[in-house]
């Protein structure tokens, strides 16, 4: 077995005196797809949180390929954040700046990252915008101006423009039209059997799941309530709350 | 080969109060490299759920499902995660009725992204009677009967030393379901082993080697 891109051990956030989520175990390796699902407030977020470096585990690990990453802080956090670790929300506005072009938005994680070069970048940020199948010609435009769907393919393009090993999506077509959201999902699907990144994938939507993830965790009050191969999960679920979440779907 | 002993599965329904239901009751089954077993029964009987336990969508409750792998042998009902999704990658592949595909992949892509070239994608889609006109389309617009070829090209793209079959001729026309009969016996003859359900029984000479049914979960019945 390869070291794995991500991997989570014993981990156990605290906010105050408000348990985030307790105990949380699993890894990816490259070229995986790992859904989580649960209801909100479950602590689905808390632990992609800790994995995308925003928050610091109470207790607990967590390793990207093999590297402890309690020991590393500041600059080279923020680099390793950056680096190896892509990052796509529901909200773009929270990992994207609307005021500033969408080839800024990519090339701004390239520049954190240490490259340096006009030329260099610029080849690099055009390439995952088309890759990304966004319109020629509005790179250079403010993403303030660009619809929810575009939105969400500036993010995708920014989140692998320095090749991460890890992909975390945040209910990454919550909110968007069907079609629009077929588009993406399409879109997400290939990058990641393009590129063997590691995912994880947190979302409401089980059909959304069950194309993606090579596996599932189901999450209740911050512990993992479930777990297994996805379509095992999804359609032979032991669990009280996973048999209720997929009997309230209409269809999966 | 595939060695399936006291084999049991039932569902614990916590949202009515925790109430049991069985849906198979102790299974032995053998099925050797280039068989044909086939299951027949009432509905209900138990014959998906049996092939839902082997590939592991349906979690066994007792007994052992045995595979031979290139790794040794491996007991499915007890295999990790990973190990199943890559036996499942590997030797182990389903048919069901359903297709369930992302909505915008091309039939050919869909069956390509098994690991094979395009032209050998194309040609298997064509070898089973789909239309070349639709190889570059989803398959969200096609007929039940083209879905089902894709879904098959999917499970027949690469070679599998078992398939697990749920009635995939049913929607099929006489044709065609010809043509996929030809290319499963094909198959079985270069060493696979099938297990499958159908609605109707082919009638294809020497393709099938052994008939159970089963009736309330248990193998009442085998038919030579």
């Amino acid at each position: 077995m390869t070291t794995p891109a991500l991997e989570v051990r014993e981990l156990t956030v605290r906010y105050g005196g408000t348990l985030g989520c307790a105990d949380i175990s699993f890894d990816v390796q490259p070229g995986e797809v790992l859904g989580i699902v649960g209801e909100s407030g479950s602590g689905k977020s808390t632990v992609l949180g800790c994995c995308g470096l925003d928050l610091q585990p109470t207790a607990g690990v967590v390793r990207l390929s093999g590297r402890d990453t309690a020991a590393v802080v500041g600059a080279q956090r923020r680099r390793l954040r950056n680096q190896d670790i892509g990052i796509v929300r529901q909200a773009a506005h929270e990992e994207l700046r609307l005021g500033i072009s969408a080839g800024g938005n990519i090339a701004e994680r390239l520049l954190a990252t240490g490259h340096r070069g006009f030329q260099a970048i610029r080849a690099r940020v055009d390439r995952v915008y088309h890759e990304v199948e966004l319109p020629a010609g509005r790179m250079d435009a403010a993403v303030a101006t660009f619809s929810g769907g575009m939105r969400q393919r500036v993010q995708i393009a920014r989140a692998l423009v320095s090749e991460p090993a890890v992909l975390l999506l945040d209910e990454p077509t919550t909110g968007l039209d069907v079609s629009v959201q077929a588009r993406i999902l399409d879109l997400i699907r290939r990058l990641q059997r393009q590129t063997g990144v590691a995912m994880v994938i947190v979302s409401h939507d089980l059909a959304v799941i069950r194309m993606l993830a090579d596996r599932l965790l189901v999450m209740r009050q911050g512990r993992v309530v479930e777990a297994g191969v996805t379509d095992r999960v999804l359609s032979d679920p032991r669990h009280p709350y996973t048999q209720l979440l997929v009997s309230s779907q209409l269809e999966v | 080969m595939l060695r399936i002993r006291g084999l049991t599965k039932s569902f614990t329904d916590h949202l009515r109060g925790g109430t049991i239901r069985p849906v198979l009751r102790g299974i032995d089954l053998d099925v050797a490299p280039g068989q044909c077993v086939v299951l027949t029964g009432a509905s209900g009987s138990g014959k998906s759920s049996l092939l839902r336990c082997i590939y592991g969508t349906y979690a066994a409750d007792t007994g052992s499902i045995h595979l031979d792998t290139p790794d040794g042998t491996v007991d499915l009902a007890r295999v990790p995660d990973r190990d199943l999704i890559r036996i499942r990658r590997g030797q182990l592949g389903m048919v069901t009725q359903f297709l369930s595909a992302p909505p915008r992949v091309s039939a050919r892509d869909l069956v390509a992204e098994q690991g094979i070239t395009l032209e050998h994608s194309t040609g298997l889609l064509t070898e089973l009677g789909l239309d070349p006109a639709l190889h570059a389309l989803a398959p969200s617009t096609f007929s039940g009967g083209e879905r089902q070829l894709v879904n098959i090209a999917i499970a027949l793209a690469r070679p599998r030393s078992v398939l697990l079959l749920d009635e995939i001729t049913a929607s099929l026309d006489h044709n065609r379901r010809a043509t996929v009969l030809r290319v499963l016996a094909e198959r079985k003859n270069s060493g696979t082993a099938l297990l499958a359900i159908f609605h109707e029984l082919p009638d294809e000479p020497g393709f099938i080697d052994e008939v159970l049914r089963l009736d309330g979960g248990r193998v009442v019945e085998a038919v030579a």
